[in-house]
């Protein structure tokens, strides 16, 4: 069997593994559409995300104009601004989250390699860590720099790969004794090519299951840093920041909350039952 | 009679204790030295301490001694120095199929000390040098490409020896290698070290349990015994006229596969080795037939018998 | 391969197959298998990894995995065991057919003292007290070689060396004194000196209790020490079934020849080069098309395609020897092949 046979052939069985449930088609599939609404919709409406429009203020979701979610205070149009709301959610998700598995992953595998001093250091620096307050933090951050995007990541990205290192560590301990890690070091392979040689691609399988996992975690903490004011600044939106303003103005309009808040969970229970899907498709494969 | 390829001296290894298990002294002092060319084997049981020997020359554990290699002591080289020996000096493990890392290509298996030690090959020529020592061991251009978990434990043996000769080491230490291989296989494997030990001058230190499989490979064997040597002799005399009580009794136990030749009694040893053994004396004494006692009073040093050494209080035989 | 002496068996294995569903399909793991064990008899399996021995022994006990789909008989003194009710098979297992697993590390609680591990079954089956229990356990430690029983009664699995465990497993299937012993690799985590001992002490049990034994092990010097009769298993079948000293002295089937002259021996002659046997042992899933063993064959030709059934030995010089080979020359033509 050629080689690309052989990838072809166990990607094939994974995806029949991680497919094997409804429930994860759909999950897939909602996950699509949205991702395909908040891209497409922003472009192809006639409404922007950010023009008041005084005359049409708290209009209830309706199918006339198009503007399916109704208005907000301002007059703008819902629909749209729940998209790019969804967009930022979605991009903090990603990019925090892969910022934090590669740092958690880099950390925690020379940890758990190099063990004795070296790993009590490093370990040590993530237990500080672990200890300081994060909303504290972020008020600090938001204080000394102004509120801006950036410092959303900043503040999400400083706390979220602690908890891949410990994981990656406690692998990285479990693999540092197998023999194929002696075979490598009777071989001469020194510890940075071991670690990225031989302990990172084999901690892949854990790691993409928690990767998974953190997505939906860093929404979650960034729509909480939004909802407190600490996130985004207006006009942008965020699930968060939307969710707050609904909140607000509960009594009268109630699907100003409703909308943004239901998918904030609609896309946060899917990325969990995909995580969870994937870590078990993953496992009985390791074995 | 040139230099010994391998001297070692008073090789100890010691495991500190974790919160499970005590601290213990897996090997308590062992001499002995390696000719070029020549295959020594290393025969115990379990808690001999032979696997803890293996790994000591590598430093793959800590260790206490001196164990001089072509006029480099390998316990006490650090760093680069450490590093260079690798070249010279390789290993294969008892169960092939961990040894290889299982996200790796063989061909990448294969070739991982041609990029350690030789950074100027190309991919292409890191490439045809592994085929090439994927056929001497009798494999072929389609493995290249398959991962470990596709190969029989034989045939992982077989890659595991390719990578532990590209370098084309002058040492090579076979810890336990075809102890959990089928038997049908244990013969193609010990034929296939043995040509290529005839190919490629190699030297031997071949670690197993069954004596054998031993006698077939090696011209000298060594009998440990809860981290000492009980006894080293060239194979002729080892087999046939074994000094050492130990030796004895294990040569006693080893099943035959003939009826008539089976044992019709218990082998001549007391207990079974499982509680700790008693400080003082000959390491062996609880088990040994015929204890005495000096042999409680002193540990008895390896004195010439015959065409090898024995340790035992014993010297009339 | 049914007997005239069918009625004197302890234990009759009739055809029996059994194969699991694998991720592509069916995967049989044995393929009609036919012996039987006789009353105060040791009959060796040997085969090497895949060939079935361990799936014969579970087989016999009912404890197969869910999965598994069984076919065939086996009958323990005249009574079907494969699809009995499960109460049946409990009151059998332990007391009069006894296991003894390969794996002592899996087969222990690591949570339960190993006294309370052996009593167990013992309690249950004999309606022993606490107390008698722990005697006739602390007695079993003795004759298998664990020395201080008293204390090793109170510790758990894991603070016993692999070689004391075993032979706890083996001292837990004696504690009901069953008429038939089941032993799956039971010295294979021995060490040499150790193994010797306890075949001894399997041997004055037979001798003192009369009771009989199936002994599988991939060793077969092991078996020459032990077994009345022994039976050779490949991918799943049985390709030689001959007593002792017929099946080592003159083998007749090409697989165990080839074993016997490749395995280093003490009492062989010493090789230039050991002769061996070429290609793998085939995996349980491997379907082959007639012989499993043609294409490491030395002997094969066309007739090979074809499925050889088990059959009497032609030359009958001890009666009873069984071989599935389409080729039955004399023995001398295997030991050449060979050398």
């Amino acid at each position: 069997m050629s080689a690309a046979a052989t990838m072809a052939g166990s990607w094939r069985q994974f995806w029949q593994r991680f497919n094997a449930r409804r429930s994860t088609t759909v999950a897939l599939w909602t996950l699509a559409l949205i991702v395909a609404a908040t891209l497409l919709v922003p472009v192809f409406s006639p409404y922007d995300y950010s023009t008041p429009a005084w005359t049409r203020i708290f209009t209830a979701p309706t199918w006339r104009g198009g503007q399916l979610f109704g208005t907000d205070a301002l007059g703008r149009d819902l629909l749209v601004r729940v998209m790019w709301g969804c967009r930022i959610s979605l991009l903090v998700g990603l990019v925090a989250s892969l910022v934090s598995v590669v740092i958690g992953v880099l950390w925690g595998a020379t940890a758990g390699y190099l063990g004795g001093r070296s790993d009590a250091l490093l370990m040590r620096a993530v237990d500080v860590l672990y200890s300081v307050p994060f909303i504290p933090l972020v008020i600090v951050l938001n204080v000394l720099f102004g509120r801006h995007l950036l410092l959303v990541f900043a503040g999400i990205g400083a706390v979220s790969w602690l908890d891949i290192a410990r994981i990656v560590r406690g692998q990285t301990l479990a693999i540092r004794n197998r023999e194929y890690i002696d075979a490598a070091r009777a071989l001469g392979v020194r510890a940075p090519a071991m670690i990225r040689r031989h302990v990172i691609p084999n901690l892949l399988g854990i790691v993409i299951v928690y990767a998974t996992l953190t997505v939906p975690a860093v929404i979650l903490f960034e729509a909480l840093l939004s909802f407190l004011g600490l996130g985004v600044q207006a006009p942008l939106a965020s699930l968060g920041s939307l969710v707050a303003e609904g909140a607000s103005e509960m009594q009268a309009n109630p699907y100003l909350l409703i909308i943004p808040a239901l998918l904030l969970s609609l896309i946060v229970l899917c990325l969990n039952h995909l995580g969870d899907r994937l870590r078990d498709a993953l496992d009985p494969h390791e074995h | 009679m040139s230099a010994p390829l391998l001297e070692v001296r008073d090789l100890q290894v010691r495991y500190a204790g974790t919160g499970r298990a005590p601290a213990r002294t897996a090997v308590a002092g062992v001499s002995f030295d390696l000719a070029v060319g020549e295959s020594l084997g290393l025969v115990g049981e379990s808690g001999s301490g032979k696997s803890s020997i293996a790994r000591a020359l590598l430093q793959l554990v800590p260790a206490q001694g001196v164990a001089l290699f072509a006029g480099l002591d390998l316990l006490a080289l650090r760093g680069a120095a450490l590093r260079a020996t690798r070249e010279r000096l390789q290993i294969i493990f008892q169960d092939p199929l961990a040894a290889l890392d299982p996200r790796l290509r063989i061909g990448d298996i294969v070739g991982e000390p041609l990029r350690e030690f030789r950074p100027q090959l190309d991919a292409t020529e890191r490439r045809r040098q592994s085929l090439r020592m994927l056929e001497r061991v009798g494999l072929d251009a389609s493995h290249l490409d398959r991962y470990p978990h596709e190969f029989s434990g034989g045939q992982a043996q077989r890659i595991a020896i390719a990578r532990a000769l590209m370098l084309g080491p002058q040492l090579l230490i076979c810890d336990e290698p075809v102890a959990s291989l089928d038997v049908s296989i244990t013969a193609q494997i010990v034929n296939l070290l043995r040509d290529l030990q005839r190919e490629l001058a190699l030297s031997l230190l071949f670690i197993a349990h069954d004596l054998a499989t031993v006698r077939q490979v090696c011209t000298r064997v060594m009998v440990l015994y809860g981290g000492r040597i009980m006894e080293i002799a060239p194979r002729e005399q080892l087999y046939a006229a074994p000094r050492h009580p130990y030796t004895r009794a294990l040569l006693a136990a080893v099943p035959v596969p003939d009826p008539g030749l089976a044992p019709s009694g218990a082998p001549n040893l007391r207990g079974a080795g499982d509680g700790r053994p008693e400080p003082g004396g000959c390491v062996f004494r609880q088990r040994c037939p015929q204890a005495f006692a000096p042999c409680k009073d002193e540990v008895p040093p390896l004195r010439p018998s015959g065409a090898g050494l024995c340790a035992c209080h014993l010297r009339e035989l | 391969m049914s007997t005239e002496r069918e009625d004197q068996a302890l234990l009759s294995v009739h055809d029996l197959a059994v194969s699991y569903h694998g991720r592509h399909g069916a995967v049989a793991a044995l393929r009609g298998v036919s012996l039987e064990l006789r009353a105060r008899e040791c009959l060796g399996v040997v085969g090497e990894s895949g060939c079935g021995k361990t799936q014969l022994l579970h087989a016999v006990m009912g404890l197969c995995s869910g999965g598994a789909q069984l076919q065939g008989s086996v009958r323990y003194r005249g009574r079907e065991l494969l699809g009995a009710p499960p109460a049946t098979l409990a009151a059998l297992r332990g007391r009069r057919l006894a296991l003894v697993f390969q794996d002592p590390l899996s087969a222990l609680n690591p949570y339960l003292r190993i006294g309370t591990q052996l009593c167990e079954g013992a309690r249950r089956q004999l309606g022993l007290t606490r107390r008698d229990a722990g005697r006739r356990a602390s007695a079993l430690l003795d004759t298998v070689q664990i020395e201080q029983p008293a204390l090793r009664l109170r510790q758990y699995p894991h603070e016993l060396s692999g070689g004391m465990r075993q032979r706890v497993m083996i001292a837990m299937a004696l504690m009901c004194d069953p008429e038939v012993l089941l032993l799956d690799e039971p010295t294979t985590a021995l060490d040499v000196t150790v193994q010797a001992q306890v075949l001894a002490v399997l041997r004055e049990l037979r001798a003192r209790t009369g009771m009989a034994m199936i002994f599988v092990t991939h060793d077969l010097s092991v078996l020459a020490a032990i077994a009345d009769r022994v039976a050779v298993m490949y991918a799943g079948r049985v390709v030689e079934l001959a007593p002792a000293a017929q099946l080592y002295a003159a083998p007749r089937h090409p697989y165990t020849a080839g074993l016997l002259h490749s395995m280093p021996r003490l009492d062989a002659p010493l090789y230039e080069r050991l002769p061996a046997i070429p290609g793998q042992p085939p995996r349980p899933g491997d379907d082959t098309v007639g012989c499993a063993f043609a294409p490491r064959c030395p002997l094969v030709h066309a007739r090979c395609a074809l499925m050889p059934a088990l059959r009497a030995a032609n030359d009958l010089a001890v009666g009873d020897a069984w071989v599935a080979c389409h080729v039955d020359g004399p023995p001398q033509r295997l030991r050449e092949i060979w050398t």
